[in-house]
């Protein structure tokens, strides 16, 4: 029972993937920006994807230029 | 100098005349501020995200240039009277030398110098007195010599159990 109760709760360790892929973050890359923002627009955490603070500012400013120009929305409920 | 990216949408359905006005205005801003264009180009025709100006589509284009910090004010205060060519524009400093490649080499140079360590230079002069027993370890390894001789015995054998 115990045994399967730890299973449960192990977690692979998350780890910042820009740090070790090097990718760079671009707010023309819509494809990558993509991937941290939730079904309702919003910037996901780094508690949940796991990026650094260091990555997690420089996408948080990218996601924004990238909403200025229109490549991802602000909301769910632009017309 | 600092160079920078602009970026900006106009409507799909934009005369030439209008956007050549609009690039015009660019290359004036930037020889203007003594800089140089490298890169003005369309990037992509796509879909807005949300509606600007009730248009749902745009086409991007692409700026880069290097020019005194001038430039961005006065491309962008331009810009501002252009609203019907121009639906958004964005512009962005970009990093031009990146020294990544310095970096790692200073860095392999400090575990190096650890290993040619001059404390075993230092040493010798007690070890001066050991070398004596080197000399009687050489004799052993002329034993191990010998036994290398007849070993060739020995080889042929674990051969034959290979094979």
């Amino acid at each position: 029972m115990e045994s399967a109760r730890d299973k449960r709760y192990m977690n692979r360790k998350k780890y910042c993937r820009f740090c070790k892929n090097k990718e760079e973050i671009d707010y023309k890359n819509v494809d990558l920006l993509a991937r941290y923002i939730t079904e309702r627009r919003k910037i996901v955490p780094r508690r949940v994807t796991g990026v650094c603070a260091k990555h997690q500012r420089i996408l948080s400013t990218s996601i924004k230029r990238a909403r200025i120009l229109a490549l991802i929305p602000f909301t769910v409920l632009h017309k | 100098m600092q160079s920078y990216e602009t970026v900006f949408i106009t409507s799909i359905d934009i005369k030439e005349d209008d956007l050549n006005k609009v690039l015009g205005k660019i290359k004036e801003a930037v020889s203007k501020n003594e800089g140089e264009i490298s890169k003005l180009e369309k990037w992509q025709q796509r879909e807005l995200a949300y509606p600007i100006n009730d248009l749902t589509k745009g086409v991007y284009y692409i700026a880069e240039y290097k020019a005194n910090s001038g430039v961005v004010s006065d491309i962008e205060s331009s810009f501002k009277f252009l609203r019907e060519e121009i639906l958004r524009f964005l512009t962005v400093k970009v990093k031009l030398a990146k020294v990544k490649p310095v970096k790692p080499e200073p860095v392999k140079p400090e575990p190096v110098k650890p290993e040619p360590v001059k404390p075993e230079p230092v040493k010798p002069e007690p070890v001066k007195p050991e070398p004596v027993k080197p000399e009687p370890a050489k004799t052993e390894p002329e034993n191990t010599d010998n036994s290398a001789f007849k070993t060739p015995d020995a080889k042929p054998t674990e051969k034959g159990g290979e094979s």
